[in-house]
């Protein structure tokens, strides 16, 4: 299996002190990394970020589908960081957007994808995580349960290489979430790779699949725990 | 001595600030330019941006600068009526209108409106996406700022200000005549008095009337893009950011519309 993210002794500083040492870790296609993040680490949004070239380390190298992000001008990072299904800890919408159009943007801001196939995949992906269609409104008007449920959608809308997930079942209905690790299961059998970041310890322990590996943050530094596959 | 060298060094280095910052400007402006023109640089999301930019800087500015230019044609007509009437001139009346209204009035008070309704606007809204943290969000889904939010921004509003500047110079003029014709000021037929006006127009005017329309609405639009995701990251920033794109908003239209006027007519 092809290395779809891979972090080799990558060292980051954060204006504000955050510390990230990532070494070692490799996603495949295919495969899940499964990042416990104790809730005294702020390191969520940086592995993700790094994971996906918005940050760029201060030593070392990220590289995705082969390819080293600093290498890459703005205008090349882009088309790749489209095929990036993303679930964001932070802000996730554009405030002056409506909620369709925020859960479309990234698909519809390349020229391949079309708005019919998009209205269906949408539709589809909406009612799969429970709810009857994308709401009427702007993100603002969003419950914390529908907006993280939105942020799935968009983020396996497009058939993405790869899933960056930032504590995706936070704010989410057990039965929903249910949903959402089976649908990144099934994700994982078509050749999606994946990251989860997650501040809950047991996530996916027992899921007992060679796909998954799982990794810690301990005092800035993220130490594989398992090497699965 | 030395209170004097302090004095020259605290000139060049606001010197060489101000030139840093129209740099970028010009930048800026060039690369929006030069992807522009690019048919794949217009994704539909670029292009939703670009209609909405000219439906709030074009469109819905259109009443406002009717009012504008229909009281600036009021008072410039009748004014030029009255003392070119007294002088028996009445038949310079065309050029003086095109000197006026067409190469300087119209275009410094359509973009000085743009910049108060659209500039503000564009500087606020980019630096409260910035302050929330949504351009980083947009960075991370591979949607360009600069495709998304920047380019169609400055298309949208030099396009707009070149309308705006059209639909300006008609009301004015119009207005203008059909005002001092009702006062009994002007006698000439309205077939006349346009003809009048018209044929003083010169290829150059037109060249120079494109030049205005276009380049200080882009202007401004490059400079609230630049200073609204400027900032770092405080709320307090963003009323600092729309003040300093106003501000250069102004140096930068009345810059470019002295420039072309004297490269023009000089």
């Amino acid at each position: 299996m092809s290395n779809v993210v891979e972090f080799d002794r990558v060292k980051w500083t954060g204006p504000d002190g955050t510390r990230l040492e990532v070494s070692g870790l490799r996603v495949v296609a295919g495969g899940m990394a499964v990042i416990h993040v104790p809730a005294r680490e702020d390191a969520i949004a940086p592995v993700c970020d790094l994971a996906c070239g918005v940050l760029m380390p201060d030593d070392g190298d990220v590289r995705y589908q082969g390819r080293l992000w600093a290498e890459l001008c703005p205008m090349a990072q882009a088309p790749l960081r489209r095929r990036i299904g993303r679930v964001f800890e932070g802000c996730a919408w554009v405030s002056n957007l409506s909620i369709r159009e925020n859960v479309l943007l990234q698909q519809m801001h390349q020229a391949s994808a079309s708005s019919v196939d998009l209205a269906r995949d949408v539709g589809a992906l909406a009612k799969a995580f429970g709810m009857d269609d994308i709401p009427v409104g702007r993100p603002e008007d969003l419950r914390p349960y529908d907006s993280v449920r939105l942020q799935w959608v968009r983020a396996f809308l497009g058939h993405p290489v790869l899933l960056l997930l930032e504590e995706p079942e936070r704010d989410a209905w057990e039965e929903h979430a249910r949903t959402l690790r089976q649908r990144t299961v099934d994700a994982l059998e078509t050749g999606l790779a994946a990251i989860w970041v997650t501040r809950r310890r047991d996530a996916w322990r027992d899921a007992g699949s060679d796909r998954i590996r799982h990794a810690s943050v301990v005092e800035g530094r993220v130490v594989l725990e398992s090497e699965g596959m | 001595m030395r209170a004097a060298l302090q004095r020259v060094e605290r000139l060049g280095d606001g010197f060489l600030r101000h030139v840093a910052i129209w740099t970028g400007v010009a930048g800026l402006l060039w690369s929006v330019a030069s992807a522009a023109v690019r048919p794949r640089s217009w994704p539909r999301t670029s292009r939703i941006v670009l209609g909405r930019q000219i439906l709030f800087t074009g469109v819905d500015a259109a009443g406002v600068i009717g009012l504008v230019a229909l009281l600036a044609g009021v008072a410039v007509v009748t004014q030029a009526q009255l003392w070119l009437g007294q002088l028996g001139q009445s038949e310079v009346v065309g050029p003086l209108l095109v000197a006026v209204i067409v190469r300087e009035l119209g275009p410094i008070l359509v973009n000085f409106v743009v910049i108060a309704r659209s500039g503000t606007a564009i500087a606020t809204e980019l630096a409260g996406m910035q302050v929330r943290g949504e351009t980083g969000a947009l960075n991370a889904l591979g949607v360009d700022p600069f495709v998304y939010l920047v380019m169609p921004r400055v298309a949208g509003m030099a396009l707009s200000v070149l309308a705006l500047t059209v639909t300006f110079v008609t009301v004015a003029v119009a207005g203008g005549y059909l005002f001092a014709a009702a006062l009994g000021m002007v006698h000439a037929s309205p077939a006349k008095f346009l003809g009048n006006v018209f044929g003083a127009v010169a290829p150059r005017d037109v060249a120079a009337f494109v030049v205005k329309g276009m380049l200080p609405g882009a202007v401004t639009a490059a400079i609230c893009c630049i200073e609204g995701l400027g900032v770092s990251g405080s709320v307090n920033e963003v009323p600092q950011a729309a003040t300093r794109a106003v501000v250069r908003s102004l140096g930068g239209v009345l810059i470019v519309s002295v420039l072309t006027s004297v490269l023009t007519y000089v």
